[in-house]
């Protein structure tokens, strides 16, 4: 049988040479590893334990002892969004996860198989489609219970669409090109040319628009858990921090504005990085944008 | 055109039941049944069960779905069990204040987005084009509950020109509704904005490379012409597309901006029903505001092929 060209081994090359140009790209791979250290290191950075109360210590400014203040229970702020960092970064892993898993196998298939499995599929996604993200993770997370895990598979369930369009899209093109046709020829079976053939050439736009729902996972995390139906306390997160240090503004602002500032950072960090991926893979692809507005 | 409509509208009907479909069994996962909700943890197990009859939830679930269905086409979505209203109208009360936010945001958003796009395009690689980009990139990645916070924080507090919450009705104290409805629809017409720009500025690039500008620069028409009047009006059918995109999706990003404002709308009466386990409020303020979204997207599509004749659905 022969192999399929497979245009990742090359894009990831590119990728390389690419970043050292793109200084937006640059700037987001820097800002993700930074998320990514501060998350497997948060125990060994923070100064001190993210749960450790001391109420003498409540709403403390910006000090040596507390590089960031403290909040209402004299916890440290930093060693807390150092610790938040975790739970960002496990509700969007496992969110996107859930969502290119089950996105990418239902568009596949319904380009794949066309017609009657393939409209019946997408009307269901349509189906999807038809709520705003948020509502509908809301609506989720009320039914399954506030936690950090239904969080996660809640917006996962809402980022469906997304993964499943451009699954659909490639799948309709790549079917007809003569290498799934060659394929075909020496004997390969649908299984083989859905994840032989098409899922291989599929992966640069599933990275892109990997990284895009990883970042609106972070921001409809912090906002469902800024109502209260995330991550619970006392586990530190970044809406939950958000949330509650709106409460407190009038006697320290850094409470609120820092939780954010990270939750920013790490949407920018994100996005920037899926601009640099989908430049460098492919400078016609666009991911789907439609559940951006999810978290804001 | 009419047929296309038609069509637009047959092939919403899938889409609306599945839709339907989606809000009754996800409300059908409660923990523990509503019967139960209602009562009371304590709550015999008799009583339980003869509420659970008188409710129907002992029949079978495709049974109950139909005539939730039912009764639902007919604007009866329940009752809520904290003040006794009908859901229909409890949503639909709140609505105004929700649809006030997204509007006036709507049109704040625009007053920005379309000078400040159309001024980058023109001036691609300028400094003014490089400002606007970076602020675009800023404005698409601020969580639009941060934006709201540090607003706060400016006008509210540090320079105590605007409230930082609050809301009394229109029809009332129009000018104390428009000062407390400044913040919030400053949040959110920032963050659209943001979004707006990077379309409108690429939209307008797309066109400004074609023949007919060429065309038209050479025959020797002023260049505000040849921007406003050829550019502006092809890049704006794309552009159509991203607002109402954004108006749909504004039903269900307002939530967390009504909470930080305490803007009594539909988001702040879901969250509010939530924490109140008034499932069948929440129940039917999702239904409501998927079939606006719907409806919303429809309207799109429509006034997509309407402005553009080019674009012909056979």
């Amino acid at each position: 049988m022969p192999t399929p060209p497979s245009i990742p081994a090359s894009g990831t090359r590119r990728l390389f040479r690419l970043a050292r140009r793109d200084r937006g790209a640059l700037v987001g791979a820097t800002l993700c590893t930074v998320l990514i250290v501060a998350a497997i290191g948060a125990d060994v950075l923070s100064p001190r334990n993210p749960l450790a109360v001391s109420i003498p210590d409540r709403f403390q400014p910006p000090s040596l002892r507390f590089p960031l203040g403290t909040d209402e229970l004299g916890r440290d702020l930093l060693s807390r969004i150092l610790h938040g960092t975790r739970s960002s970064l496990a509700v969007g892993a496992i969110a996107v996860a859930v969502a290119a898993t089950a996105g990418t196998s239902l568009g596949l298939a319904a380009g794949f198989y066309g017609r009657a499995v393939g409209g019946f599929i997408m009307r269901g996604i349509d189906g999807l489609l038809a709520f705003p993200a948020l509502i509908l993770a809301l609506a989720l997370t009320a039914m399954l219970g506030p936690s950090l895990l239904n969080a996660a598979i809640a917006i996962g369930i809402v980022s469906i669409p997304s993964f499943a369009r451009l699954a659909q899209a490639s799948a309709l093109a790549i079917k007809e090109r003569e290498f799934t046709d060659a394929a075909r020829a020496s004997g390969a079976g649908d299984v083989y040319v859905i994840f032989r053939v098409i899922l291989p050439n599929h992966l640069s736009p599933l990275m892109v628009q990997g990284s895009v729902s990883f970042a609106n996972a972070i921001l409809t995390e912090a906002a469902l858990s800024f109502l209260g139906l995330g991550v619970q306390p006392p586990a530190p997160s970044w809406g939950a921090m958000l949330d509650t240090g709106r409460k407190y503004l009038d006697q320290t602002a850094w409470y609120s504005v820092s939780a954010g500032a990270a939750i920013f950072v790490a949407v920018l960090g994100l996005n920037l990085l899926g601009d640099g991926l989908r430049d460098a893979l492919d400078p016609r692809l666009r991911p789907s944008r439609k559940d951006s507005a999810a978290g804001r | 055109m009419i047929s296309y409509i038609a069509r637009r509208l047959l092939h919403l009907l899938p889409v609306l039941l599945f839709v339907s479909a989606i809000v009754f069994f996800v409300f059908r996962v409660i923990p523990g049944d509503a019967a139960v909700v209602l009562l009371g943890e304590s709550a015999d197990k008799e009583s339980a069960e003869q509420l659970r009859r008188q409710m129907g939830l002992d029949r079978p679930l495709l049974e109950q779905y139909a005539s939730w269905l039912f009764a639902a086409l007919q604007t009866d979505l329940g009752q809520s069990h904290l003040n006794k209203q009908g859901v229909f109208s409890l949503v639909l009360e709140k609505f105004p204040a929700t649809l006030q936010l997204a509007v006036l945001g709507m049109i704040g958003s625009l007053l920005l987005s379309v000078p400040l796009g159309i001024l980058s395009s023109v001036r691609r690689g300028s400094w003014l084009d490089h400002g606007v980009r970076v602020l675009a990139l800023i404005g698409f990645c601020v969580p639009r509950y941060w934006l709201a916070v540090l607003l706060i924080l400016l006008f509210a507090l540090q320079l105590r020109v605007l409230p930082p919450a609050g809301f009394v009705p229109f029809s009332q104290q129009p000018i104390e509704n428009l000062r407390f409805a400044s913040l919030p629809v400053i949040a959110i017409a920032l963050t659209l904005a943001a979004v707006q720009m990077r379309f409108l500025r690429s939209s307008m690039l797309d066109v400004i490379d074609q023949d007919y500008i060429r065309t038209a620069r050479g025959k020797g028409l002023v260049p505000r012409a040849v921007v406003l009047r050829h550019a502006l009006k092809n890049a704006l059918i794309p552009f159509i597309t991203v607002i109402g995109m954004e108006f749909g999706q504004l039903l269900g990003g307002l939530v967390v901006v009504e909470q930080i404002f305490n803007w009594p709308g539909v988001g702040w009466l879901m969250v509010q029903s939530i924490f109140h386990r008034d499932y069948a409020v929440v129940q039917g303020a999702v239904l409501l505001v998927a079939a606006g979204f719907v409806a919303i997207n429809l309207l799109v599509d429509v006034a997509y092929t309407a402005l553009d004749p080019r674009i012909r659905y056979a």
